[in-house]
C-alpha cells in the first residue's frame, strides 16, 4: 500500500538539487500500527519541511530489487539521502543507516531532518542525531 | 432692505399668472405683519432698558417677514420640478433657497442672543440651568415650563429633557441659590421664550421647505447623504458655496451636540460627529465601522457640495458614483481576514546569523579577549625552545614569556575585565554577609592585604547611606530594614 498522501515515486527516484530526500518503505498487506503511525507522522511533516526535504514512500513488496542491499525487512523503515549519497545518522540504536520504528513525535522527526540537512550540505556523511534513541525505539 | 425687497418683490412678478391671486394673498399677509410690529413698537417704549426687542430685531425685519412669506408659499405649493429648463440663477426659487440659507443662519444667531437674554433674565432665579442644559431652544421650554415655581416636584419636565437631566435638574434646584422672579422680570422671560420658540418653528419651516427642494439644488450631495441632511448641513453652513468651501473635517462637525456630563465620565462619550449622523449610510454601518464611515462619509459629502456649487452634475451622477464608492468601502472593511496559510520552514542555515555591533558588544567581548600576556605564550621564538611549568617540555608552556628576544620589557597581568566583576561578586558574598550571621560563622576574615581581620558587622549597614541613597540600583545594596521608632 503506497501512501497516498506524500509525494510518490515509483522508485527511489533523483532527489532536486539542493534537496535531501528521504525514503520511506513500506511492507505490502501490513498494515499495522507501527506503519501507520509513520505514515502520519511524515504526512503531517511533509509541508512544514517541503522548501529542504522531499518525502517518497516505496513499497518494497512492489519495488523488491534494493531489499538486500539496504536490508530492508522492518514494517517500516526511514532512510535518508542527499544528492544521491545516503547519510548515515547516529541515533544510538546501533543502526546507523536507517530508522526502522515508528516515531510519535513531528518536531522530533524534523529535527531529525534538519540535522541531516545541515550536516550533508556540509559533506558529512555521518551525523548526530539531537535525541538518543538507544533504549526507547518500540515496535 | 427696501432695495432688496423691491427685487423680491420684482421676482414675484415674474412668477405665472395663476399664483397672482396668491401674490396678492401674501401682499395682504404682509401687511398685517406690519400693522402687528407698529403695535408691537408701541409696547417697547414702555419697556426697561435691557428689554428682549433691543436686542432680538430679526424678526422684525422686512426680510424676514417677507422670506417666511415665501416659504410658507411654497410649502403649500409643493414641490415644482417644471423649472428645470431654466437657468440657475435666475430661477427666483433659487434665489429663495439661497436667501433661506442666509436667513437660517441668522436665525440661528439670533437664537443665540435670546438665549443668552433669557439665561441673563433667569439667573437670578435658577443659575444652575445654564450649566444642565445647553441646547437653547430646550432651556426656553424649560424656562417657560418652570416658571417662577420655586418647588420643582411640582413642575413636570417630561418630555422636554432626557430624565436624567430632569433628575439631575430637580435636585439642583432644591438647592439653588435663586430667588422668584418679580413679576415683569418673568414677563419678559416668558415672552423671550416665545420668541425664541417661534424663531425655532420658522427655522423648521425654512428647513423643511429647503429640504423639499434639495433634490434641485443640490442633487449630488442629497444622493450621498440624504434630502433632510443635506438641507441641514447647508443650512448650517450658510449655503451651498459656503458649504463647499469648508474642508471636510469642518462638514463632519456640523451640527455637532455638546454632550451635557452631569458628573458623568467622558471615557464612554461618542466621538464628535454632527449631522452626519443622521444619513442612512451612517446608520447602517456596525458601530465599531462608524467613526471611520463619517469621515469618508464627511469627506465624500464635500466633494459632492463642490460639484453642486459649480453645477458640474446636475443630473446627480457623480452623486450616485460617489455612493458607489462609498458602498464598497465599507463593503470592504468588513471583510474577514484572509486565512492564514501554514508557513513551510525554511531552509537550515540559509539565513545567516543576524549580528549585532556596537559598543555595548564591543565591551562585552573585552571581557573574553586575549590578552597580550596570553598572545605572547602563545608564540615562539624560531629555534628557541621554550620554557614549560613542569620543566622539560612537560606542562604548559610559556612562550616568547619571559625570553630574551621577546622585545617586550615588561609584561603585566593588565586589568582582566572579567576577572574584576567575579572579584566584585566574591567581595559581596564574603564580605556582605556580616549583617546576617549564624552562630557558627566567625566575624574573622582573611583579607589578601592585611591579613586577619575581624569584620565590623555594623560597617555594612551604614552603606546603604542612612536611606537617604537609593537603593533599587544600588550594587551592594540588597534587603534594607527601616525599623520603626
Amino acid at each position: 500500500m503506497i501512501g497516498t498522501k506524500l509525494a510518490c515515486r515509483d522508485r527511489k527516484g533523483t532527489s532536486r538539487k539542493g534537496k535531501s530526500c528521504f525514503i520511506k518503505s513500506v511492507m505490502h498487506g501490513e498494515c499495522n500500527g507501527c506503519s501507520l503511525q509513520m505514515d502520519e507522522v511524515l504526512s503531517s511533516v511533509a509541508e512544514k519541511i517541503k522548501n529542504f526535504a522531499v518525502i517518497y514512500v516505496v513499497d518494497i513488496t512492489e519495488v523488491p530489487e534494493f531489499n538486500t542491499m539496504y536490508e530492508l525487512y522492518d514494517p517500516s523503515t526511514v532512510m535518508f539521502f542527499f544528492r544521491n549519497k545516503h547519510i548515515m545518522i547516529d541515533l544510538g540504536t546501533g543502526n546507523n543507516n536507517k530508522i526502522n520504528w515508528a516515531l510519535k513525535d513531528k518536531q522530533e522527526f524534523i529535527d531529525i531532518v534538519e540535522t541531516v540537512y545541515r550536516g550533508a550540505r556540509k559533506g558529512r556523511g555521518l551525523v548526530i542525531a539531537p535525541k538518543d534513541y538507544s533504549t526507547k525505539y518500540r515496535y | 432692505m427696501a432695495t432688496l425687497a423691491d427685487s423680491f418683490l420684482a421676482d414675484l412678478d415674474e412668477l405665472s399668472d395663476n399664483e397672482a391671486d396668491v401674490l396678492e394673498e401674501e401682499n395682504n399677509d404682509v401687511a398685517n405683519m406690519e400693522e402687528d410690529i407698529d403695535g408691537d413698537l408701541a409696547d417697547i417704549e414702555t419697556l426697561n432698558y435691557d428689554d428682549l426687542d433691543s436686542v432680538s430685531k430679526l424678526q422684525k425685519s422686512q426680510r424676514y417677514i417677507d422670506i417666511m412669506q415665501k416659504v410658507e408659499d411654497a410649502l403649500e405649493k409643493g414641490s415644482d420640478i417644471s423649472n428645470q429648463g431654466l437657468v440657475l440663477e435666475d430661477d427666483p426659487e433659487y434665489q429663495l433657497i439661497v436667501d433661506c440659507n442666509g436667513l437660517s443662519v441668522d436665525i440661528e444667531n439670533e437664537i443665540v442672543i435670546i438665549h443668552n437674554f433669557i439665561r441673563d433674565k433667569y439667573r437670578l432665579k435658577f443659575p444652575e440651568l445654564e450649566s444642565l442644559v445647553h441646547h437653547p431652544i430646550d432651556y426656553a421650554r424649560v424656562v417657560k415650563k418652570i416658571g417662577n415655581e420655586m418647588d420643582l416636584t411640582l413642575v413636570d419636565l417630561e418630555g422636554l429633557l432626557p430624565s436624567a437631566i430632569i433628575m439631575v435638574v430637580s435636585v439642583t434646584a432644591s438647592t439653588t441659590s435663586g430667588k422668584p422672579l418679580p413679576e415683569d422680570v418673568l414677563q419678559k422671560t416668558i415672552d423671550a421664550c416665545d420668541r425664541a420658540l417661534a424663531l425655532d418653528t420658522a427655522k423648521k419651516n425654512v428647513l423643511d421647505f429647503v429640504e423639499s427642494r434639495m433634490g434641485y439644488i443640490a442633487p449630488n450631495l442629497s444622493t450621498i447623504v440624504g434630502s433632510a441632511v443635506a438641507a441641514k448641513l447647508m443650512g448650517t453652513a450658510g449655503g451651498l458655496s459656503a458649504l463647499a468651501k469648508m474642508p471636510a473635517c469642518n462638514v463632519q462637525l456640523l451640527g455637532a451636540k455638546k454632550k451635557t456630563l452631569a458628573g458623568f465620565s467622558t471615557a464612554t462619550s461618542q466621538f464628535r460627529v454632527g449631522y452626519i449622523e443622521q444619513t442612512e449610510i451612517f446608520q447602517t454601518t456596525p458601530p465599531a465601522l462608524r467613526s471611520r464611515a463619517c469621515r469618508l462619509l464627511a469627506s465624500k459629502a464635500t466633494l459632492a457640495a463642490r460639484i453642486d456649487s459649480t453645477r458640474g452634475d446636475p443630473l446627480g451622477n457623480a452623486g450616485k458614483t460617489l455612493k458607489e464608492e462609498i458602498h464598497k468601502k465599507i463593503e470592504k472593511w468588513q471583510e474577514p481576514p484572509p486565512a492564514k496559510q501554514p508557513k513551510p520552514l525554511p531552509v537550515p542555515d540559509s539565513e545567516p546569523k543576524k549580528k549585532r555591533g556596537g559598543r555595548r558588544l564591543r565591551k562585552m567581548k573585552e571581557r573574553y579577549a586575549i590578552t597580550d600576556m596570553r598572545k605572547l605564550a602563545n608564540r615562539m621564538q624560531f629555534g628557541v625552545p621554550e620554557e614549560s611549568s613542569l620543566g622539560d617540555g612537560l606542562g604548559e608552556g610559556y612562550g616568547m614569556l619571559g625570553q630574551a628576544g621577546s622585545g617586550k620589557l615588561r609584561v603585566s597581568i593588565g586589568q582582566s575585565k572579567l576577572a574584576a566583576k567575579v572579584a566584585k561578586k566574591f567581595k559581596e558574598k564574603n564580605y556582605g554577609s556580616s549583617g546576617a550571621t549564624s552562630g557558627l560563622t566567625s566575624s574573622l576574615a582573611f583579607t589578601p592585604v592585611q591579613g586577619i581581620e575581624l569584620t565590623n558587622p555594623q560597617a555594612h549597614a551604614h552603606q546603604l547611606g542612612s536611606g537617604t541613597q537609593s537603593t533599587y540600583f544600588s550594587e551592594t545594596g540588597t534587603f534594607s530594614k527601616i525599623k520603626r521608632t
